[in-house]
C-alpha cells in the first residue's frame, strides 16, 4: 500500500490536465450512467498521468467545479482514461450534458491504489456492486492484460446491480463470462422477464460462491450497504481482515490532503486511501 | 553561549532607520498597526512609528500565506486562461508573536509536505518572519501548555525582544541571519545584560500563564472518542464558524468556481469544519451529520489526529478561539486532563 504519488514536485497540484471527451457511452437503463473516455491534449500530459486500478482524479470542468471520480479504464489500456459518472449535482449533471469532443480536465492521479503487490500470486476475489464497480473494471482489466494474468491466481468476481438494465460494461461482462481466466458470477437483486442469470443480493450469493480464504485477497466495493453485509460474509469465509480491501469515497476538494474535509479519523481518504483494508476500518471511526 | 555570540540589539531611536532601510530594500514591511482599539497586522508605511506594546493581533497572519480567498487560476470559455504575474514580492513581517509563528511552522507541515501548495510556497519563501517576544499575555492565553513558550523561534526567522531602551535580535534561521547582516550597520552585539534582560521578561510572561499538562492528550482524546467529552461543547456549538477563522492553524477551504459572461475564476477560501455541507455528499449522505460529530472533529484534528500525522500539537495556545466564542466555550475545559 505504499505507491508513491507519482506528481511531480514541480507541476502546481491545483491545475488539470486539458482533455476531450471522445465519446460518450450511456451505461444502464435509467440512463443516468454514462462512461467518458477521455484523450489528453498533450502527450506530455500523457506521460506524467501515471496511474494503477483504485486511483481516482478530479474530473474539473471550468465554470462548474471538480468531482473525484475513480478511473475505470486500466493503465493497460493506452492512449484514453475512462471515467464512469452518475449524474448526481451541478457538475456531474454538466458532464452529463456535454458533447463529443468537449474540452475538460483531469487533475490526477490521487490517492493510493489497490494493493498490487499484496494481490500477486494470491487468488482474487472481486466483489462489486452498483455503479461502484469502476475501479474493479480497472482492476478486472488490468489482471487479464497478457502481461500480467501469470501474476496473479484465480480471479473470481461477482458483481450485482438492482436490475438487469442497471449492469454497467455489459458488453465486457459477456466477454468475461466466456473468458476462463475469470470466474464471474453475475447478478440483480430482481430480474425483469427477459433475465435469465441469477437472481438475489450481492453478499447472498458471495455466500452461495462462498470462494476460499486460503491464499486469497477480497477487494470490495459497493454502496454503504452492500458493504455492511459484505464484510461478515468474508469473515465468515475465513479471510483475514487485512486480507478485505475496500474502497471508500468522501466529499473531497484539494484531492492532496491539505483542504481538511475528507478525514476518517487520522487518515485523508484522498491521501491515504481511497483504498482501506478492513483491519484498519475496524481501527478508525466510523464516520464515512 | 552561542546565543550571545549572534543575538545583536538595535537602539530604538534606529528602528525607524530600520524599517525605512526595509522599504527600500524592496520589501514590502507588514507590521502592526491600530484598528479601532485592536491592534492588527497591516502592510505599514516605512516611517510608520512602529512599537510592540499590544498583546497580540486580533487575527492571527494566516491570511498572509493562507489568503482567505485566492485565485487559482483563471479561464475563458472552459479553458485555462495565463494569470496576470503572480506578485512574488517579499515580504517581512515585524511583530507578530512567537504563538503565531509557531503556527506557521505548523501550516508548513501541511502545505509544504508533498506535493507542496505552490500558493503557499510561494508566498512563504518570499517572507521573513520577524516575531516579537510576548510579554503580557492574555487571560486566555495558554501556549506553554501545548509545547511553546513566549519566546518560542519556531516558525520566525528573527526573534525580536522590547528591552525598553533597545531592540534585542536574535537569528533563528539561515535566512534571517543573512537579513540581519544585510542592516549590520543599524545593529551592534548585544551585551549579557541585554540577553538576561530577555530571558528574565519571559520568565515572567510565562509564570502569568497556567500550565495545563496535556501529555498523552492524543490517546485520551483516541479513547474518548465515543464518551460524553463533546457534549458539552458540542452542545452550546452554533456552529457559527468563527473559532476556525481566528485559528491560526485551522486552514481548512473550500474551491469554487466564479463565472461572469465567458469568464471565471476558480477560488479557495476559508472553510470551516464547523458546518454541515463541509463534508455533506452529493448523495445527500453526511457522515458528520450533527453539530456533536463537528465539534469532535475540531478537537480531534488538532489534539489528536496531527499528533499521529505530524508529531504536533495543532494548537499554539493563542486563545482567539476562548476569546471570540459567542457561547463561550473554552477550548482549555475541553482539553483540560
Amino acid at each position: 500500500m505504499k505507491t508513491e504519488n507519482p506528481q511531480s514536485t514541480i507541476r502546481n497540484p491545483y491545475i488539470p490536465y486539458p482533455v476531450r471527451i471522445d465519446k460518450i457511452t450511456i451505461e444502464n437503463a435509467d440512463r443516468d450512467l454514462k462512461t467518458l473516455k477521455l484523450v489528453f491534449l498533450n502527450k506530455e500530459d500523457e506521460e506524467s498521468f501515471q496511474y494503477l486500478p483504485g486511483q481516482f482524479a478530479e474530473l474539473s470542468v471550468f465554470g462548474k467545479g471538480e468531482s473525484p471520480i475513480g478511473i475505470a479504464s486500466s493503465p493497460t489500456e493506452q492512449g484514453f482514461l475512462l471515467f464512469t459518472v452518475k449524474r448526481v449535482g451541478v457538475l456531474t449533471s454538466d458532464l452529463h450534458d456535454s458533447e463529443e469532443g468537449r474540452i475538460i480536465g483531469v487533475r490526477g492521479p490521487l490517492g493510493k491504489p489497490y494493493p498490487l503487490d499484496v494481490m500477486e500470486g494470491k487468488n482474487v476475489v472481486i466483489v462489486g456492486g452498483g455503479f461502484a464497480f469502476t475501479t474493479l473494471r480497472s482492476t478486472i482489466r488490468y489482471i487479464l492484460a497478457p502481461q500480467n494474468r501469470s501474476r496473479f491466481e484465480k480471479v473470481t468476481c461477482i458483481y450485482g446491480a438492482r436490475s438487469p438494465g442497471e449492469l454497467m460494461y455489459k458488453e465486457e461482462l459477456k466477454e468475461w463470462e466466456a473468458n476462463p481466466d475469470i470466474d464471474m458470477h453475475i447478478t440483480v437483486d430482481k430480474g425483469d422477464e427477459s433475465w435469465t442469470g441469477r437472481e438475489g443480493f450481492v453478499p447472498t450469493v458471495l455466500k452461495q460462491v462462498a470462494p476460499s480464504a486460503d491464499n486469497a485477497i477480497a477487494l470490495v466495493c459497493g454502496p454503504p450497504i452492500m458493504l455492511k453485509f459484505t464484510f461478515p460474509v468474508l469473515l465468515e469465509l475465513d479471510f483475514a481482515p487485512e486480507m478485505i480491501v475496500v474502497s471508500l469515497e468522501m466529499r473531497m476538494k484539494c484531492g492532496i490532503g491539505k483542504c481538511g474535509r475528507c478525514n476518517i479519523g487520522n487518515t485523508y481518504v484522498c491521501k491515504d486511501g481511497p483504498v482501506y483494508t478492513y483491519r484498519q476500518l475496524q481501527s478508525l471511526p466510523a464516520e464515512y | 553561549m552561542a546565543e550571545t555570540i549572534t543575538a545583536r540589539a538595535m537602539e530604538k531611536k534606529k528602528f525607524a532607520d530600520f524599517t525605512r532601510a526595509i522599504v527600500d530594500n524592496g520589501y514590502q514591511l507588514y507590521g502592526p498597526a491600530i484598528e479601532g482599539r485592536e491592534a492588527i497586522i497591516a502592510q505599514i508605511a516605512e516611517q510608520a512609528d512602529v512599537s510592540f506594546d499590544y498583546r497580540n493581533f486580533k487575527m492571527s497572519p494566516k491570511d498572509l500565506f493562507l489568503s482567505q480567498s485566492e485565485v487559482l487560476c483563471r479561464f475563458c470559455r472552459g479553458e485555462i486562461v495565463p494569470d496576470a504575474a503572480a506578485d512574488d514580492g517579499r515580504r517581512v513581517l515585524l511583530g507578530i508573536r512567537p504563538c503565531d509563528a509557531k503556527a506557521i511552522s505548523l501550516m508548513d507541515k501541511v502545505f509544504l509536505q508533498e506535493p507542496a501548495d505552490s500558493y503557499y510556497k510561494r508566498k512563504r519563501d518570499n517572507t521573513v518572519v520577524i516575531s516579537a517576544v510576548c510579554s503580557s499575555p492574555e487571560d486566555t492565553c495558554f501556549c506553554t501548555s501545548v509545547g511553546g513558550s513566549p519566546a518560542s523561534t519556531e516558525g520566525s526567522d528573527i526573534l525580536l525582544t522590547d528591552l525598553g531602551e533597545s531592540y534585542l535580535l536574535e537569528p533563528v534561521t539561515p535566512k534571517g541571519e543573512d537579513f540581519l547582516n544585510r542592516f549590520s550597520s543599524l545593529t551592534r552585539n548585544a551585551s549579557k545584560n541585554e540577553v538576561r534582560e530577555k530571558e528574565r521578561i519571559v520568565e515572567e510572561a510565562a509564570s502569568r500563564m497556567q500550565k495545563m499538562d496535556l501529555e498523552g492528550i492524543a490517546e485520551r482524546f483516541a479513547k474518548a472518542f465515543e464518551s460524553d467529552l463533546w457534549d458539552t461543547p458540542s452542545q452550546r456549538c452554533l456552529g457559527c464558524g468563527i473559532c476556525t477563522y481566528f485559528c491560526p492553524t485551522c486552514h481548512c477551504f473550500d474551491v469554487t468556481d466564479e463565472t461572469l459572461h465567458e469568464n471565471g475564476r476558480r477560488l479557495r477560501t476559508w472553510d470551516s469544519c464547523m458546518y454541515s455541507l463541509f463534508t455533506l455528499h452529493a448523495s445527500g449522505h453526511n457522515p458528520r451529520p450533527s453539530q456533536r460529530e463537528r465539534t469532535r472533529q475540531r478537537f480531534m484534528h488538532k489534539f489528536s489526529y496531527s499528533v499521529d500525522n505530524y508529531g504536533e500539537l495543532f494548537c499554539v495556545g493563542c486563545g482567539r478561539c476562548i476569546k471570540h466564542c459567542p457561547v463561550n466555550i473554552d477550548l482549555r475545559e475541553v482539553i483540560a486532563p
